[in-house]
């Protein structure tokens, strides 16, 4: 697959006057992005250019979004033939699933590609090795030569050499380069080892080319915000098209986040786009989206879905929250259990007003009954409500912003959240 | 049905999912559960077939709970609930209220089932149990159709069975049982021949005239990872196939042959659930096509009794005998589709299929339908 560089420039966002604004686009060809600024919350459009043919290829992802998180190249439940009912174009993969399962680099080049491979050719392919289900980061796997993964064939340690052949086989659209991923309770020295491996593994990816792809420089430095400004000023230098924030969600604490994450995209280019791991709650989206983040890669919905969990938080315009009815057992103030008998006889759907298949076809208590014989139309279902979900939520906060109401939104959301939840400490 | 959405299933067998009512019973203390329609899925006209619970392990989707029969009476099947364990039993009353109360269109008698490979008088007591059950079983006539079950083993002399079968018989009394049963049924009432689904027999049941299939064959054997496909069967598992881009079966037009090599379905096949999906999927579709190849013996037998003339396709044209007169029966004026098939004087079978090939042709609209 190559790329062209389209040379009509459109522009997606209606752009609001009294808000300052910066239109940018990135170096590379394949990819274009469009951002917004307002304070540090931002909205943005980001084009990808697919195939040969520029006016026919485009497809735009509005930002913040959601990566939807994969296994193999295809959503955990959902198949392909019932993709088009969620409305994403955004998928992350790990290259490294088909390496630890036997599908040969050879084969996928043979194939073209994962697009060919995966029967996808109206989607935008996210590579990134690790995926937090299958992938796991072993930082004490680590060396030199490159990081190591837990996989379900055993421990993998990835050189940037083999890994930038995967990535010129598979031809991705955006790819992440490797990093060494490290938790928060790690020593300096660990951690600044980490920052100079990564950087040196960057160094290595853009040295190998692989001529494919947008490559997003990986961003590491674990919980100290020292590291972690380092790191980011230093892949700033680089001729990177955006960036990946690893090492989050690896025990570092809710309070500390903020700080460490303006530490990173205060020294980034504003016209790059940034894509984070690791965080995937509600509050974690807000907290990622207040900093600037324009892209999540969260296996948060994977979760939900294979506890028989149902996302059924208010997607209030103001962000407020004190409509939430947590009315049944087994549920919190985001989400319900539909394993809990008490949906066993619930003949309404998951949300009244969703919008979603499930929600349009199904019962509360058909799920709880798939659950219970263990079908695995159970997960599709959540799958599909859950995926659904979370993007209108990512819609509500695109509004906001855009509105320049954001750290209002975000402030109603978390107080009106926290009222509930107080309520229940206090009677327990 | 196995890691298929309703949704999907209408595309390729759109027919009927069929739900056991066992399941439905065994948590329907409370008789505000299950309210009516409710498997009845909004925005499609799937009717909803509802089958009561036999014992026959290769008509149901929950076959090992179901081995825990513990006893048929007069009164009803006394069987062990999955959910607990205990014994409930279920009688023939029960059966239809429960579903009644999930809205199915086409509902089952309850039926008392035994081993195709028993003999002796259990099988006549099993037949006439079943009519008795039958006439103690009413259904709503102006919004579900009840289907009475035929059961009797396969003893030429009861045979009436299209219930009961696929159970370990061999295929010359399967086909032979068929064919007595819809010879004698009247013409214009559908007929449900359950468990029975592998390509051939489909093939061979609808030249006799039976008109609705169930079987988790499809689905089941996707799980194990193999794909259905005109040679037989092909293994994805196998290391061979890891590098192999060829789709399942290039000839086949399915969304999944469309777009997925054997290479990559051999990465998802037993370890990720999108891998029995996607073989599922495929399976389906090969099912309501016409197999070719090699047709075996037994084939070429009930064709010839359908009145349908294949013998250019028969490995064994010179031992082909008139099966007609072996089962002592003349039912060539009962075959629906013999008085067709004289029409058509081709070598290609497939032709002289109108059911099957119309129902592929509606496959193919709703397919494009639902692309659109
Ligand atoms: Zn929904
Ligand atoms: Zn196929």
């Amino acid at each position: 697959m190559s790329f062209t560089l389209s040379s009509s420039l459109s522009l997606p966002l209606s752009l609001s006057n009294q808000n300052p604004f910066t239109i940018t686009t990135t170096p590379t060809s394949a990819m274009k992005f469009l951002v917004k600024q307002t304070r540090n919350a931002r909205v943005g459009s980001l084009e990808i250019i697919l195939g040969n043919n520029p006016n026919n290829n485009i497809i735009n992802i509005n930002t913040p979004n959601l990566i939807i998180s994969t296994c193999k190249g295809l959503p955990h439940f959902i198949s392909p033939d019932l993709l088009s009912s969620i409305p994403s174009s955004i998928l992350q993969v790990s290259p490294l699933h088909f390496t630890a399962e036997g599908v040969s680099t050879n084969t996928v080049t043979k194939l073209g590609g994962l697009h060919q491979m995966l029967g996808f050719n109206k989607y935008c392919i996210v590579a990134v090795p690790r995926d937090s289900i299958q992938c796991i980061p072993q930082f004490k796997g680590a060396t030199k030569f490159g990081p190591s993964f837990d996989t379900p064939s055993g421990r993998l340690l990835v050189k940037p050499k083999d890994y930038v052949e995967m990535i010129s086989c598979m031809k991705p659209n955006i790819w992440a380069a490797l990093a060494d991923e490290v938790p928060a309770w790690v020593s300096h020295k660990r951690n600044k080892t980490s920052v100079d491996r990564t950087l040196k593994w960057l160094d290595d990816c853009l040295t190998l080319n692989p001529e494919t792809g947008s490559i997003f420089g990986a961003i590491v430095g674990g919980s100290s915000l020292e590291e972690r400004k380092r790191c980011a000023e230093e892949v700033a230098k680089r001729n990177v098209s955006g960036y990946w924030i690893g090492g989050f969600g690896l025990g570092e604490s809710m309070d500390e986040r903020p700080a460490l994450l303006s530490a990173i995209t205060d020294v980034l280019a504003d016209e790059k786009p940034r894509m984070i791991c690791g965080l995937g709650l509600p509050e974690e989206i807000l907290q990622g989206i207040a900093a600037g983040i324009d892209l999540f890669d969260s296996t948060y919905i994977y979760t939900l879905t294979l506890g028989g969990f149902a996302l059924t938080f208010p997607l209030d315009k103001n962000g407020n929250q004190h409509n939430f009815q947590p009315s049944q057992i087994e549920s919190d103030s985001t989400k319900i259990n539909l394993r809990a008998t008490a949906y066993r006889n619930d003949t309404s759907p998951i949300l009244e007003d969703c919008s979603c298949y499930t929600c349009k076809n199904h019962t509360k208590a058909y799920i709880n009954h798939l659950l219970n014989v263990h079908e695995m139309l159970a997960q599709i279902l959540l799958e599909i409500h859950n995926t659904h979900h979370y993007l209108m939520f990512f819609q509500v906060i695109r509004d906001a912003i855009q509105d320049g109401r954001f750290e209002k939104f975000r402030q109603t959301f978390l107080e009106s959240r926290r009222v509930p939840f107080e309520g229940e400490t206090i009677s327990a | 049905m196995y890691g298929r959405m309703v949704m999907s299933i209408d595309v390729r067998l759109t027919q009927i999912p069929k739900r056991n009512t066992w399941i439905t019973k065994s948590k329907s203390n409370n008789k505000k559960f299950w309210p009516p329609r409710m498997f009845h899925h909004k925005g499609t006209d799937t009717p909803v077939l509802c089958s009561a619970p036999d014992t026959n392990p290769m008509a149901l989707r929950f076959e090992v709970s179901l081995l825990h029969l513990a006893d048929i009476t007069e009164k009803g099947v006394t069987f062990q609930s999955p959910v607990d364990g205990k014994p409930m039993l279920l009688t023939p009353e029960e059966s239809i209220q429960i579903q009644n109360r999930i809205g199915a269109d086409i509902i089952m008698a309850l039926d008392d089932v035994v081993k195709t490979t028993i003999t002796g008088p259990r099988i006549e007591e099993a037949m006439y149990r079943t009519l008795r059950w039958i006439d103690r079983s009413h259904g709503r006539p102006h919004d579900q159709n009840l289907f009475g079950i035929v059961q009797g083993g396969l003893d030429p002399v009861l045979s009436y069975a299209i219930g009961g079968l696929a159970g370990g018989e061999d295929k010359d009394s399967f086909w032979r049982v068929v064919a007595q049963c819809t010879g004698s049924l009247p013409e214009d009432k559908p007929r449900y021949v359950m468990g029975v689904g592998y390509p051939l027999d489909v093939v061979v049941c609808s030249a006799l005239g039976a008109d609705m299939y169930d079987c988790v064959y499809p689905t089941r054997t996707a799980r194990f990872g193999t794909a259905l496909v005109p040679e037989g069967v092909l293994k994805l598992k196998q290391r061979a196939m890891a590098d192999d881009t060829r789709p399942i079966d290039p000839t086949c037009p399915c969304m999944v042959c469309k777009n997925y090599s054997r290479a990559y379905i051999h990465c998802l096949v037993t370890k990720d659930a999108m891998g029995s999906q996607l073989l599922s999927y495929h399976n389906l579709y090969y099912m309501m096509q016409f197999p070719e190849g090699n047709v075996p013996e037994w084939v070429c037998n009930a064709m010839e009794v359908a009145g349908i003339d294949i013998s250019s396709c028969c490995s064994f044209p010179e031992r082909a005998y008139n099966a007609k007169e072996v089962a002592g029966i003349d039912i060539s004026s009962d075959c629906t589709l013999s008085s067709s098939c004289g029409e058509h004087d081709s070598d290609n079978v497939s032709d002289k299929y109108h059911g099957l090939n119309l129902k592929l042709e509606r496959l193919r609209n709703i397919e494009d339908a639902l692309r659109r």
